[in-house]
């Protein structure tokens, strides 16, 4: 018996543990979505920029590969941001056109792993003809997500071990106050208050019925029956 | 803000918008260009060989179309005849080329060509135009006005192709944002159709936006418009209280907007044209235009559905694009002292 | 008293809320002090746009003093970025030529500065952007109302868990303990039933003073009888009923809701998928035949086809196979679909491994239903199916969280294996905690349409099922997957934002279903709920017309819910009482009709909500499907009157009859 309260109050020490982790680690995921997300805001405007200007020139008919001004544009846009790695403006398959970066025109954005950030050229009939690839550097990321993990790990390793030992604390406490209830059930005299009034009730009327009074138990008035659960059978 | 919301002036954004998010709505040919040619049919040899009718030599929009089957590289072989602005010659061009040439598909340059070529919906059967072969216009300002189909969804026959004028409301809105209107004067040819259409058209929007139109047709001789007294119209208009100055796509009006423009920059009223002619050569303050060079690749899109996907021209509907152009006349604006907001820079052409 | 298990819910509540709240307290200060700098990182770049676009005016010829719309201008700016408090264009001589928005009340607020240049290196003046400190703490709030429904989904989690460990037979000892213990608590003197097993020794001095009580009261009692005592014998009858004495008290019967713990697991296995199954279904098609919205939906589709499709045929299966055996084959048929689905290479292959998993939830979900209502009747049926909605509830709304940030993590195959875990898990537990098939007398082999032309025939099903049953989640499915989503974002509201308001319902309905489930259940007036929640729910989405507004989105959104919440457990309930008092196959066929009516509305809903909004407009449609609701709500009402004498009196009574209390 003491044996499966014990498990019984780990397994929900664990239990609450497991769930502050789990609440900890996806606050800490969401943090990072928020971040992520304010940081793409701000690139995203520079990508847009660049690709207005791709549409104004593809719309007067100059093709996109034939929009070789866009080099200045991209190097200019890019040298803004610090935290920009290179802005490629890449053709509807995804070959770099231009680049603020040399190194990168003609390979296939997709290929390089790097996440970026994309904003669709559209020509006139409302197809996609390029996109605008802003490619950023993780550090930034990085450095984010760790100040954050930080700072969780901080609050969270106090919140899960607290919850953990809070568990077992009020898990004891109930197991003792469960052991104390089961002493006292095994004397009638320490029963609760209806199952004593029922047990007056019981023994008055079984003394009656056996027309014979050996014990002087005092009938308690008229005996306040528990809340009947017997209806089921009646 | 930037040209996506331009287009969001008009267009009915919330429903295309809408219909663009539900699935099974492809308004669009195919989102890429890439997908769209080649994926359908089985990839043929021979190139497809299409015989381009021009009206004026060539323009930016056959440049447009021929750029459309690169880009997507799909091999054509073009045959170019130009009319030199007579659609008589179209007849005998046909009879000199079809039997040798034997095109896959015909593209026409503006009204006169492709009525020349594919006459209009109503024509007999027996009547002497091409039936057989699928034909596809480029700048047709008004295909159901001049019988080329009874409706922009259908042709009912072998014919689709790109209009090029910009909605009368989209206009209407775009110089609603320059410049705010309760007035705004027009000058049009009461024997045109399609300019007394979009009178009403502008009526219908300025009752909404609770601004009224000043119409003021041109001076008639007989069954021809004259330009007869426009400067004093234009005089008129500005007296009445016109805050605007609009100059439709009518096909008189462009034969003298030489004397209108001139004429509204003294009166000091702001001008809007609907063709990008009025604002280079015009005098024009600002217009809202369809560019030659996409209308050619509209039309080109529409010819790569009948030759690569195989789809019958009647199923293909009349489209007109779905982002237009903004040309600021800056020195018209110095002049009248009225200057586009900030924001339309972010989108405009401007000419210094 | 409220208990062991009452004591450890709220001890576990209690200590994790404490705990959450604290990890919410530090989720904000982490959140101040990255977001905000971050915040002022964009008012730079905002403002160096801005001034290059004047600059730009300038070039092209609008002289400096003389700029149209800037104000205007920044208003835009100030729209999309509404953490800026005020933009102003400030000339070189320091005069204010434009601005947008007020700053007056933000004395020391971060700002940002840039300088207003023509080519030529003339600083013509400045843009100023003034950050809005409260706005960025509301953007930090947001963030936090975020982590507080993480808060929620793992206190849910947790709570489910330790109902899977309460419910589990390792504790079956204590629990015989906390029976004997509430017996008393309550004043009942019966005796116990069961074997106490490893709490022999705790239970055993209790058990012996109740036993030598029923021993003497047994003989009391023979001997009253032997006499011939007439007022004794109704004295101690009388006993009996008040106290319990001389009946043995059957262990509580929880067999109903034994499958909860297997059916969350399994359910929250599928939830996980939802966040990245249209985006995974469009990566494997490619670039292939079919269009990218065509190639996301037809998995979610086929899904939803078979699993409606199944509701039928599957419950005269489950039953000829036994609950178990159809719960564990239907777990094992899902998790070799979600396997299948994380390494498919084709997308043919796909779809077809997204129909097994529907075939196996289809199984299970009808198997787990066939349980619940195989061992529960009467009033308490009411409450064990609210028990079955609650474990569906929870999962849809921890599910989509947890399978995103999978998905976002490790991939979508690597959230498709979770699944096929949590699948397996499932099968597990259902295996550990379902009771061996007992196979029932006279379950009848599958059920054809004859059986579902009879069970159309019972009385007043039909006006149930296309009266309340099919307009409830037609407007549930038309309001939540569609109409809400796409007027939100119409309205300017992020997919984040659009997800918080989607969680209304679910939250709701989790906290309202057992609730009136209980109320319905006392008042014994399943159909009055029905019907009052068919109302609540349709008036809130007719509301709409009033003012089409967040306002009203989130009433008829809170409406649904509750009104849902009202309905829905009674809906069941209903039901299951005339699939019982039928019988055999028919049973089956109820059901199975049931499940076919309300999932057709599921599916009927967002396609007749695209179509209404499209051609009358949001408000509209939404005021017009509430009509629906309401309309059949009365038509159900009207009918029930009809028929209200016999049949469903008959029907509960036979119900409570037919099966073991």
């Amino acid at each position: 018996m003491a044996r499966t309260t014990l498990g019984l109050i780990a397994v929900f020490a664990l239990i609450a543990a497991a769930c502050v982790a789990f609440g900890a680690y996806f606050s800490y995921v969401t943090l990072l979505n928020a971040h992520r997300s304010v940081i793409e805001a701000r690139f995203g405007i520079a990508a847009e920029r660049v690709a207005d200007v791709a549409e104004q020139a593809a719309s007067l008919g100059i093709a996109l590969p034939a929009q070789s001004t866009l080099t200045s544009l991209l190097d200019r846009e890019s040298r803004v941001e610090p935290a920009i790695r290179s802005m490629d403006l890449a053709d509807e398959r995804g070959i770099v056109l231009f680049s603020s970066d040399p190194q990168r025109v003609g390979i296939a954005e997709a290929q390089d792993g790097g996440r970026g950030l994309t904003r669709p050229v559209r020509n006139d009939l409302n197809e996609v003809i390029g996109r605008v690839v802003v490619r950023y550097d993780p550090q930034i990321l990085a450095a984010g997500a760790a100040a954050l993990g930080d700072d969780l790990k901080v609050i969270a390793l106090p919140a899960l071990i607290g919850a953990g030992v809070a568990t077992i604390v009020i898990g004891l406490l109930l197991a003792a106050l469960l052991r104390r209830a089961v002493r006292r059930a095994a004397d009638p005299q320490a029963w609760p208050p209806a199952a004593r009034a029922a047990l007056a009730a019981a023994e008055s009327v079984h003394n009656e019925a056996a027309g014979a009074s050996t014990k002087g138990c005092a009938p308690s008035g008229p005996s306040k029956p528990g809340p009947s659960r017997s209806g089921r059978r009646a | 803000m930037d040209r996506r919301s331009l287009l969001a002036l008009g267009l009915g954004a919330g429903a295309a918008g809408l219909a663009g998010r539900l699935p099974g709505a492809h308004a669009q040919p195919s989102a890429n260009g890439q997908a769209g040619p080649g994926a359908a049919a089985a990839p043929r040899s021979e190139p497809f060989r299409v015989l381009m009718l021009t009206f004026r030599g060539d323009t930016d929009v056959e440049r447009g179309f021929r750029d459309y089957f690169a880009a997507n590289e799909i091999k054509v072989e073009f045959l170019t005849r130009d009319v030199e602005r007579d659609a008589s010659r179209v007849k005998p061009i046909l009879a000199e080329v079809l039997p040798t040439f034997k095109p896959d598909l015909i593209y026409t340059y503006g009204t006169p060509n492709t009525l020349a070529v594919a006459g209009p919906y109503d024509a007999p059967p027996d009547s002497p135009y091409v039936h057989d072969i699928p034909v596809v216009f480029a700048l047709v300002a008004a295909p159901v006005q001049v019988k080329i189909a009874p409706s922009l969804a259908s042709s009912g026959r072998n014919v689709t192709g790109a209009v090029h004028v910009v909605p009368t409301d989209v206009q209407m809105r775009a110089m609603q944002s320059y410049k705010a209107f309760r007035k705004v004067g027009v000058i049009y040819s009461p024997n045109e159709r399609n300019s007394v259409a979009i009178i009403e058209e502008m009526q219908a929007f300025c009752a909404g936006i609770n601004a009224s139109v000043i119409a003021q047709p041109l001076t008639m001789v007989g069954s021809r418009p004259t330009g007869d007294g426009v400067e004093d119209f234009v005089r008129n208009l500005k007296a009445q209280g016109a805050d605007w100055l609009y100059l439709p796509a009518d096909t008189f009006l462009a034969t003298i907007f030489d004397r209108v423009g001139p004429a509204a920059l003294a009166a000091g009223l702001p001008t809007f044209g609907a063709t990008e002619f009025f604002l280079r050569e015009g005098l024009g303050l600002v217009g809202l235009v369809s560019r030659y060079y996409s209308v050619g690749q509209l039309a080109a899109s529409k010819a790569v559905e009948v030759l690569v996907q195989r789809v019958p021209p009647r199923d293909i509907p009349i489209e007109t694009l779905r982002r237009f152009a903004l040309i600021i006349n800056m020195n018209i604006a110095k002049q009248l002292g009225v200057y586009p907001p900030i924001a339309m820079l972010n989108y405009a052409e401007v000419i210094t | 008293m409220i208990g062991l298990r009452g004591g450890i819910t709220v001890a576990i509540v209690l200590i994790l809320c404490s705990a959450l709240a604290f990890i919410g307290w530090g989720a904000e200060r982490a959140a101040q002090r990255t977001i905000a700098p971050e915040i002022l990182a964009k008012a730079n770049t905002v403002a160096r746009s801005a001034a290059d676009l004047l600059g730009r005016a300038e070039t092209v010829g609008v002289p400096f003093d003389r700029l149209v719309g800037v104000s205007a201008y920044f208003e835009s700016l100030r729209a999309a970025n509404p953490e800026f408090a005020q933009i102003s264009l400030v000339s070189a001589a320091g005069t204010e030529l434009a601005s947008a928005g007020d700053a007056a009340d933000f004395e020391g607020a971060p700002q940002a500065r840039v300088p207003v240049a023509v080519p030529s290196g003339k600083r013509l003046g400045d843009v100023v952007i003034v950050v809005d400190p409260t706005a960025v703490t509301a953007q930090v709030g947001a963030v936090l109302v975020d982590v507080a429904f993480i808060g929620i989904v793992s206190l849910l989690v947790a709570l489910e868990l330790v109902a899977l460990v309460v419910g589990s037979r390792g504790i079956g000892a204590l629990m015989a303990v906390e029976r004997r213990l509430k017996a008393l608590g309550r004043g009942v003197l019966a005796r116990h039933e069961g074997n106490p097993g490893a709490a022999g020794n705790l239970v055993e001095p209790i058990d012996r003073q109740v036993d030598a009580l029923a021993e003497r009261h047994a003989a009391i009692r023979a001997a009253a009888q032997a006499r011939g005592d007439a007022t004794a014998l109704s004295r101690l009858a009388d006993l009996e009923t008040r106290t319990g004495l001389g009946q043995v008290q059957a262990a509580e019967s929880e067999a109903a809701i034994a499958v909860r713990p297997a059916l969350f697991l399994f359910m929250l296995a599928e939830e996980l998928t939802r966040p990245f199954l249209p985006r995974f279904a469009q990566s494997i098609a490619g670039s292939g035949a079919f269009s990218p919205d065509f190639a996301a939906s037809l998995p979610i589709v086929a899904f939803m086809a078979v699993v409606a499709l199944c509701q039928v045929p599957f419950a005269g299966i489950s039953e000829r196979l036994g609950r178990r055996p159809g719960f564990v084959i239907g777990a094992l048929l899902a998790a070799t679909g979600y396997a299948l689905s994380a390494v498919s290479p084709t997308y043919g292959l796909f779809v077809g491994a997204r129909i097994a998993t529907a075939v196996g939830y289809a199984l299970v979900f009808v198997s787990s239903q066939g349980h619940v209502v195989d061992f529960s009747a009467g009033a308490a049926r009411s409450a064990a199916l609210a028990v079955f909605v609650r474990a569906i509830m929870v999962a849809s709304l921890c599910g989509p969280p947890i399978g995103g940030v999978i998905a976002d993590r490790l991939g979508a195959p690597s959230a498709f294996m979770a699944s096929a875990g949590l699948a397996l898990v499932a099968l597990v537990v259902a295996l550990l905690t379902l009771p061996k098939t007992v196979r029932r007398a006279g379950a009848a082999a599958g059920i054809g349409l004859s059986d579902l032309k009879d069970a159309a025939r019972a009385p007043g099903l039909m006006a149930l099922l296309f009266g309340c049953a099919f307009p409830a989640k037609f407007l549930f499915a038309a309001l939540c997957f569609l109409l809400v989503p796409l007027e939100l974002q119409r309205l300017g509201y992020s997919s984040a934002a659009i997800g918080r308001f989607q969680m209304i319902y679910p939250i709701i309905m989790v906290l309202a279903v057992p609730f009136f489930a209980a109320m319905a259940d006392r008042f014994d007036a399943r159909g009055g709920f029905v019907v009052a929640g068919a109302l609540v729910s349709g008036l809130g989405a007719m509301a709409m017309v009033l003012h089409p507004s967040i306002a009203f989105i989130v009433v008829a959104l809170v409406t649904l819910g509750y009104g849902q919440a009202m309905s829905i457990a009674s809906q069941s309930a209903l039901v299951a009482d005339t699939a019982s008092a039928l019988g055999g196959g028919r049973a089956a066929g109820v059901l199975g009709l049931f499940r076919l009516v309300e999932r057709s509305g599921n599916a009927a809903g967002p396609a007749s909500a695209g179509f209404l909004m499209a051609t009358i407009g949001f408000a509209p449609a939404t005021a017009l499907i509430g009509m629906v609701v309401v309309a059949g709500a009365a038509l159900f009402a009207l009918s029930g009157l009809r028929t209200a004498h016999h049949p469903r009196r008959a029907s509960s009574a036979a119900a409570s009859e037919g099966s073991s209390a």
